[in-house]
């Protein structure tokens, strides 16, 4: 059994009146390659920049790596408009269900233990940053590249939250050693994504297939143990979409990480998927490998619709 | 190598930079060297300072903030607090009774070191100024740097502001001298190597020192950092880059340069006025800044001097009443005067033609076909042209010897005038966003390589 | 105690008016365009230099419509030639084109007047002393804050039930989608602009009936805190300026007779630091929220 990477409890995630995630509970283990999929506006990029640290959601707890990182309870104006269940789930009002006392004590200890601080009012919301630096990365549905920027500055800039030097010493240019090694990495970074020749040019030069990989190749330079990727394939031909499919399985495999990705081409997602989960409104509908999801009525009426001339 | 080259590059700049410090100090001891080119190269090295540091944190960080001024004026301050001789406080501070500090860094050091400790007390007090100004910085940051674009232009003006009249606030008076002058400090005219002056090497050696440093700064991770910041902060803050974090240290340190170059205004003034620090001041800075081109450093720094050149000396001449000498002249004029309003008039056309804009454009639209007339600018500058025109004849044909329009205050018209000019039509600057010594190379566009076979 | 404040309550109330007219321009020029326009103070300026030079030749019932007009027709012009063409650039630009448009006006004021300071010519029966409860002041200060809410009024009739200010109300909310959907977007600028400059023209007269003086950079304190106002207010809120205008005059005027004059001007940016830290939208602004 592979040690888990993500867990989403009950995250919910409310603007205004407007449910956008309404309590999502996932999990993803070391090495899979899970998808999340579902109509537009489901929610899928929402509970992605929730997973991310983009929004505080309005109620529920993320972990990654069995550290507990991101957490929050409906709070002042919210308590009174929140509209999922379990406003109180993780406050202190958090009660275990359980038969007896024994039984219960036993709960909270396991509770406790996964996270310290779960019978208390804390409220955990860090900044995007912080949970890229623990090893969570991820690319943006509309291309996000920094447009002034040279592809190899591109992802060398996303080496800078690993840097050990401090501003004096980046300034005056005592830190070569580092800033060769970052350097090195970056070369390699654009073997891999197969884009060492344009790695002068603009990043806003290149063609939409290869600006994806660029984004991709910038989130690798986090060094992340999970990767999240936000419709990795929009817009590409079915060619590339082979190729971008035979290259997410490379990253499994030849750089051991994991893999969560938001895709509406259906080919890509039955491919490569070790599991999948499917959203609809806000509100998790079905769960699990490619073949039961295929087969699942709720996700073929909401989503996936049927031959015409069957 | 790559390394290689970078020395070889840092060589060369050690060299030209050598040379510059020469020419300007021959400059400083040659006879008839007009006082005005002098005055023009030492307000503009530190003019370039301050420019320099605002397009650190605009744009290199694209943080819009303008409360440069504030921070000048905190660094002039503190220089000039800091370096009043001894026996001059009594005079300077004379609305206060035990005004001053009752020392002065550059006098002790001076006296005790001689030119060397003249120059290791300036230093100090510099740096001294530089971390006054980087301290508020430290300050204001923390609410300021959340706000919107928008709002943190108008936040930091606001700051500016307080600060200007903090400073003048009556109880600070014995330190400040409240809102009177403060002079008598130590400036550039204390310099000297020998029997040579060092007037204007000395700002061009700070200044050059700490542009120097930004440069260093600009290239590094950190810079890059700054940079992802501009162009897309959300994706620098998902790539683990702290916002806050940086934004402040952005902010702290181009508050430092700005204090800096606030205090070698100090120098160079000779006095110090907290009211002459304005919003003015910073509007000044930022139009230089957008003159040379947001992103570009060797852009402001041109566009400083040439700024400053130009508003101090180039265009004077516009504010002198003239009077021509006799008919001849009147010709002269008025066939110069024509060829410039033609070169105007053809430069406009040619510019029209080359965006690919009609007089009239055919557009269809529901069946019928509408004309889209774009006519207004053209009639207009045309119309001005004929009319300029117009009054060159008959002012050759007058007796009239004195040209119109020529007064004082004109100067500054004309000037703000370009300066539009440059903000409506030449919104990149002068140099965009590319360095002096970007000129050479240019960045591969995608179409050169299509020649190549695409993918 | 009350008559002692009442005159610096009355001098507030009063310039509190006069700001809430320059910042009204601000603040539906902001709504829509999203834009500080810098130069908007230098306008109000203008229409004083403009006031002095006509009254100086021409009867006041002359010189007073045709300041206004002449205002207006500078507040469009400096529209077309300054903001028009920048309408697509990002946002900096546009704002430093303001920037740059004000530092024109102040000197080409400062050139065509020689740099003197002018004298308002006195308005009659506005500039009369009158007493009230106990104290004299001019009759400018009991008007200026009822003519205030009466334009105002006007203007949010005109806002509310007109089809100009329809349109005016679309394109604040989303200029792109009312452009597409067939406004006349430069004309619905030119009026806001013309509505602006018109309340600041009037606001001027109100203002230089007090405070005599004019010089070429008299308009900028005055317009940088009938921003601040607008801000206050929350930016794009007509009745928030308003409120926000009367708030900074009556709070200046106060503090000024405490006697710590120098710190009335900073409060007001105090104010702005405090409410940009507290709530940036102001007290009527309104959330946006970005999509990532």
């Amino acid at each position: 059994m592979s040690e888990n990477v993500l867990r989403v409890e009950n995250a919910t995630m409310q603007f205004g009146g407007v449910v956008a995630v309404d309590n999502l509970n996932l999990e993803i283990n070391e090495g899979e390659i899970v998808s999340l999929i579902g109509p537009n506006g489901a929610g899928k990029t929402t509970a992605f920049n929730v997973i991310t640290g983009v929004y505080a959601p309005s109620n529920g707890r993320v972990e990654f790596c069995g550290e507990t990182i991101v957490r929050n309870h409906p709070q002042g104006k919210m308590k009174k408009l929140y509209k999922g269940q379990n406003p109180e789930l993780y406050t202190s009002a958090f009660r275990v269900q359980a038969e007896d006392a024994e039984a219960k004590t036993a709960l909270e200890e396991t509770e406790k233990e996964r996270d310290p601080a779960a019978f208390t009012d804390k409220v955990l919301a860090p900044t995007p940053d912080v949970i890229t630096k623990l090893g969570m990365a991820r690319t943006f549905q509309n291309i996000r590249l920094w447009k002034s920027q040279t592809v190899f500055d591109n992802i060398l800039i996303a080496k800078h939250l690993r840097r050990t030097s401090s501003l004096f010493s980046a300034t005056f240019r005592l830190n070569r050693r580092e800033e060769a090694a970052q350097r090195a990495d970056v070369e390699r970074l654009l073997e891999i994504v197969g884009l060492s020749e344009a790695k002068d040019e603009l990043a806003t030069s290149l063609p939409y297939g290869k600006q994806r990989r660029l984004e991709i190749a910038r989130a690798l330079a986090t060094e992340p143990k999970l990767l999240l990727l936000d419709e990795p394939a929009a817009g590409m031909n079915p060619q590339e979409t082979n190729d971008l499919t035979e290259f997410i399985g490379r990253i499994r495999s030849d750089l051991g990480l994991t893999v969560f990705l938001i895709e509406h081409h259906m080919d890509l997602v039955m491919d490569i998927s070790d599991r999948i989960y499917v959203l609809d409104f806000g509100g998790l509908i079905a769960k699990g490998t490619p073949a039961e999801i295929q087969n699942n009525q709720r996700v073929i009426d909401a989503y996936l619709g049927v031959a015409e001339d069957a | 190598m790559i390394k290689k080259n970078d020395h070889k590059k840092a060589w060369i700049a050690l060299v030209i930079a050598v040379a510059v410090l020469v020419l300007v100090g021959a400059l400083d001891n040659l006879p008839h060297v007009p006082s005005m080119l002098l005055t023009v190269l030492q307000k503009g090295a530190i003019y370039a300072l301050v420019a320099v540091s605002m397009n650190l944190l605009n744009g290199f960080t694209g943080l819009f903030s303008l409360g440069q001024a504030g921070f000048m004026l905190l660094g002039a301050y503190t220089y000039a607090v800091l370096t009043v001789p001894v026996e001059r406080q009594a005079s300077v501070y004379q609305r206060y009774e035990d005004g001053g500090l009752g020392f002065s860094v550059t006098q002790s050091l001076g006296n005790s070191m001689g030119q060397f400790g003249l120059l290791l007390g300036v230093v100090i007090c510099l740096i001294l100024a530089g971390c006054v100004a980087g301290l508020f910085a430290w300050l204001i940051g923390l609410p300021v740097l959340k706000l919107k674009s928008d709002y943190l232009a108008i936040a930091t003006l606001g700051f500016a502001e307080i600060i200007r009249a903090v400073v003048q606030y009556e109880k600070l008076g014995p330190v400040t001298n409240g809102s009177n002058l403060l002079y008598g400090f130590t400036g550039f005219t204390d310099f000297h190597l020998g029997s040579l002056k060092l007037t204007t090497v000395m700002p061009f050696l700070f200044s050059g020192l700490c542009i120097f440093v930004v440069v260093l700064l600009i290239n590094s991770t950190y810079g890059r950092a700054f940079k992802a910041i501009r162009d897309d902060e959300v994706a620098a803050e998902a790539m683990g880059i702290n916002l806050a974090k940086h934004k402040r240290m952005s902010f702290i340190i181009s508050s430092f340069f700005a204090g800096i170059s606030g205090a070698l205004l100090a120098m160079f003034q000779a006095s110090v006025q907290a009211v002459a620090f304005k919003a003015a001041m910073t509007y000044e800075i930022l139009l230089i800044v957008v003159i040379g081109g947001i992103g570009s450093i060797t852009g402001s720094a041109i566009a400083a001097f040439l700024f400053v050149g130009c508003s101090e000396w180039g265009l004077r001449f516009l504010d002198n009443e003239t009077t021509l000498k006799n008919f001849d002249a009147k010709v002269k004029f008025a066939v110069v005067f024509g060829v410039l309003i033609a070169a105007v008039v053809a430069f406009g056309l040619l510019r029209m033609k080359r965006k690919g804009k009609k007089l009239v454009d055919k557009v269809q639209r529901d069946g019928k076909t509408y004309y889209q007339r774009r006519i207004t600018g053209p009639i207009l500058g045309l119309g001005l042209a004929i009319v300029a025109l117009g009054w060159d004849v008959w002012f050759v044909i007058s007796p009239r010897l004195k040209l119109p329009l020529l007064r004082s205050g004109f100067r500054m018209v004309v000037f703000s005038v370009i300066i539009m000019i440059v903000v409506l039509f030449f919104r990149e600057g002068i140099m965009g966003d590319k360095e002096l010594w970007d000129l050479g190379k240019k960045k591969r566009s995608a179409k050169a390589k299509a020649g190549a076979g695409n993918e | 105690m009350l008559d002692k404040i009442l005159p610096y309550l009355l001098a507030g109330v009063s310039v509190g008016g006069q700001y809430a007219l320059i910042a009204i321009g601000y603040t539906m020029v902001y709504g829509i365009l999203r834009l500080i326009n810098f130069a908007h103070g230098d306008i109000f300026t203008v229409a004083g230099f403009v006031m002095v030079y006509a009254a100086a030749t021409m009867p006041l019932s002359v010189s007073i419509p045709l300041t206004i007009v002449l205002t207006v027709i500078l507040g469009v012009l400096v529209e077309k030639v300054a903001y028009r063409p920048l309408r697509s650039a990002p946002r900096m630009s546009v704002m430093i084109s303001a920037i740059g448009m004000s530092y024109l006006l102040q000197n080409s004021m400062w050139y065509l007047t020689g740099g003197l300071a002018k004298q308002y010519p006195v308005l009659p029966w506005i500039s009369d002393r009158v007493n009230v409860a106990g104290t004299t002041t001019s009759r400018v200060t009991i008007i200026t804050p009822f003519l205030t809410i009466l334009l105002v009024a006007a203007l949010v009739l005109l806002i509310k039930r007109t089809k100009i200010g329809m349109a005016m109300r679309a394109a604040s909310r989303d200029f792109e989608t009312a452009q597409l959907m067939g406004i006349k977007i430069n004309n619905v600028i030119s009026f806001t602009f013309v509505v602006g400059t018109l309340l600041a023209a009037v606001g001027s007269m109100l203002y230089f009936s007090n405070y005599a003086t004019v010089t070429p950079t008299v308009g900028a304190m005055p317009g940088l805190k009938a921003f601040v106002a607008a801000v206050f207010g929350g930016i794009g809120s007509i009745p928030g300026a308003v409120i926000g205008g009367f708030i900074i005059g009556i709070c200046e005027s106060l503090i000024k007779g405490t006697g710590l004059t120098t710190f009335s001007d900073a409060f007001t940016f105090a104010l702005l630091i405090v409410i940009l830290a507290v709530k940036p939208t102001g007290l009527f602004g309104e959330n946006l929220t970005e999509k990532v």
